[in-house]
């Protein structure tokens, strides 16, 4: 095949892709848009940018191999960034926080400048870290990854004047809607479809599968993770812009290990193998979270055993899930299979039988 | 500062990273055995803790509270492996490690919806609250309990790896798991007795630990985990004596960076700590101890 129609048909099976799970999306989006309460808005908002949070991790820790405990800083940073620079000028005084040069501190971005800011401080802080981390072996690269997520903790919660410690940062824009993302969700999707099948993306799953047979046949696997971690930061960011003007505020506790946890639960169950597999995940667990969450507050008795709140139900729940899927399905539930690869497997198998029934 | 406070510094070092090589230790041998990362190591500390809380709220004395909260967390240990791991042997480390992330966070969720999210008093006896004096030299007897029982701890577990037929095929499993089943290694065995040696020095930690903070709650084995975990890492994953001298290497700075830095940027310290190590591996990233048996990518 000739390179451009080879270029056609990857453009094509992308484009068909990212339309099949936008276009699933567009329908949550639709329906809770036209007939939703404002409530279920919210839960639908909620959910689209917790897909782009696990989209964002699939783009490092599914190509790579290496799961990412954190990734919550890019979340948390790209939240903080955005944050002080939409919040209103006499909210700053307010909360002291003190931007660096002082012509910031009067300066009210609108929600996309703050965004593309945020985005490309969070790529640089994650190139920065991507030299010493990356640099480990796989097994230490994850906990060294860990420490970061801890660093980054300490940072938020004691650096007052910039983040105003533990009370976390209140009074932002509500900028984030259904729609917007929507938008960024879909956005999300198609960098990390097209990064899964860029040649880049390729060459890091074979490093996935074997890193010693990839590295010999000529990968530069530590460039290439670097690569993947930045991409992924930015789109985690713009992860944490979202929910940042979603909420209009925000403490620390957001970004430690509990939701990260979470996130990554949405990436095994879904499968971190696909892109859909964190789409799929992230719907999954929102629907089971819903599910339980009433049930939170309720109490139970079990004979000799009295329970008045059930506080942390859901994370018990969320629990169960992620043991399921590792125990009967470590790929998750896509599988190495895309969503329009099944439906197009699926298809295939349908149509044969189909026709030679009608044959007489 | 004075000779008097640069020894009170040392006996603090020794202390919190004898308290941090004691859970490394038991992290170190089933990572090295069977690749597993297990987060929920520190859920023995929990364990123990809720043991001897559940006790002493019965007004059973502290001392018997100490050996059955050992037993406890030793057993806990053994179970995790049967129920939680055994099915997942040969996985790969990463589904490894999450699977035990989510085993801890079982653990904890399950003590915050039967017990409390809220911490418990375990009230210990007044002695080992006091502090000792050598000449001008006062330190907790805590501490010094910390380090007595920590280095007997290390000198058993070295007489047992080297003096006992286990202790010689579990050495042998740690070096290359699978020529040692060849040769006669009993996978099962060589496992469970990581698990519980790891569960019983998790429990001894546990103990001291309480001692000191003199309360449990669900996450109570949160930070001696994560410390531990950056032990494993500074020492070089797998490697025994490098659990220990990590767990040292990590006490040390972190009391060295509480005691010298402004007062400012105390708050950060444990930041700054994580910041070295993190330093200290881009020089060595096999650790320490580590050999380089990875490919370098």
């Amino acid at each position: 095949m000739t390179a451009p129609a080879w270029a056609l048909r990857r453009l094509g099976r992308l484009s068909g892709g990212v339309a099949l799970l936008g276009g699933l999306l567009l329908v949550v989006t639709a329906y809770a848009s036209a007939f939703g309460s404002s409530g279920f808005q919210l839960k639908v908002t909620t959910f689209l940018v917790s897909v782009v949070m696990a989209v964002g991790l699939q783009i490092f820790s599914g190509n790579t191999g290496i799961i990412s405990f954190g990734h919550m800083v890019f979340v948390g940073s790209a939240a903080y960034i955005a944050g002080l620079l939409t919040m209103p000028a006499p909210l700053r005084t307010l909360q002291a926080v003190h931007l660096p040069g002082g012509f910031l501190q009067d300066t009210e971005l609108s929600f996309l400048p703050a965004t593309l800011i945020a985005i490309g401080v969070v790529g640089i802080l994650a190139a920065l870290a991507a030299g010493p981390l990356l640099r480990l072996p796989d097994t230490s690269a994850v906990i060294g990854i860990f420490a970061l997520l801890l660093i980054a903790g300490v940072i938020f919660d004691n650096w007052q004047s910039l983040t105003h410690g533990a009370g976390g940062l209140y009074g932002l824009p509500p900028s984030t809607t259904i729609w917007n993302s929507l938008a960024w969700c879909i956005v999300a999707i198609a960098v990390a479809r097209w990064f899964r099948d860029s040649g880049i993306g390729l060459e890091l799953q074979a490093s996935r599968e074997d890193n010693l047979a990839s590295a010999s046949s000529g990968v530069h696997v530590r460039r290439l993770r670097a690569v993947a971690w930045v991409l992924s930061a930015m789109v985690s960011a713009v992860a944490g812009v979202l929910f940042a003007h979603q909420l209009t505020a925000f403490s620390p506790t957001s970004f430690t290990l509990q939701p990260t946890f979470t996130v990554v639960v949405m990436l095994v169950v879904g499968g971190m193998l696909t892109v859909s597999g964190p789409v799929i995940g992230a719907g999954l667990v929102t629907l089971v979270r819903q599910g339980v969450l009433p049930y939170e507050s309720s109490s139970l008795d079990l004979g000799p055993i009295h329970l008045n709140r059930l506080t942390g139900l859901s994370d018990l729940v969320l629990v169960v899930m992620i043991l399921l899927a590792l125990y009967l399905r470590q790929e998750g539930l896509m599988g190495r299979k895309e969503l329009d690869e099944h439906l197009a497997g699926w298809l295939r198998r349908v149509r044969p039988a189909g026709e030679r029934q009608s044959a007489p | 500062m004075s000779a008097s406070e640069l020894v009170q510094q040392l006996v603090n070092g020794l202390s919190l990273g004898g308290t941090y090589a004691l859970i490394a230790l038991g992290l170190a041998m089933v990572f090295s055995i069977m690749g597993l990362i297990n987060f929920a190591h520190g859920d023995l500390i929990t364990i123990g803790g809720y043991v001897m809380w559940e006790m002493t709220s019965r007004g059973i004395s502290w001392y018997a509270t100490v050996p059955v909260a050992i037993l406890a967390a030793t057993l806990a240990s053994v179970a995790m492996e049967r129920v939680a791991f055994r099915r997942l042997r040969g996985a790969s480390v990463i589904t490894l490690l999450i699977t035990s992330f989510a085993v801890s966070f079982f653990i904890e969720n399950a003590f915050g919806i039967f017990i409390s999210p809220r911490a418990q008093g375990i009230p210990v006896p007044p002695w080992l609250n006091e502090a000792v004096h050598f000449g001008s030299i006062i330190v907790p007897v805590v501490q010094v309990l910390t380090i007595c029982v920590t280095l007997v701890c290390l000198v058993l577990l070295a007489l047992m790896l080297n003096r006992t037929m286990l202790g010689v095929s579990m050495r042998a499993a740690a070096e290359d798991f699978q020529t040692a089943q060849l040769v006669g290694v009993r996978a099962n065995r060589v496992v469970v007795t990581a698990f519980a040696i790891g569960g019983l020095l998790a429990g001894v930690a546990s103990v001291l630990y309480i001692a000191r903070s003199g309360s449990v709650q669900p996450t109570t084995g949160f930070d001696p985990v994560v410390k531990a975990f950056i032990a494993t890492v500074i020492g070089g994953l797998g490697s025994l004596y490098g659990a220990v001298a990590g767990g040292f290497v990590l006490g040390f700075t972190e009391v060295a960076f509480s005691a010298f830095l402004p007062d400012t940027i105390v708050p950060f310290s444990d930041a700054f700590a994580l910041v070295v190590v993190i330093g200290l591996l881009l020089v060595r990233p096999q650790g320490l101890l580590g050999r380089v048996s990875e490919v370098r990518a």
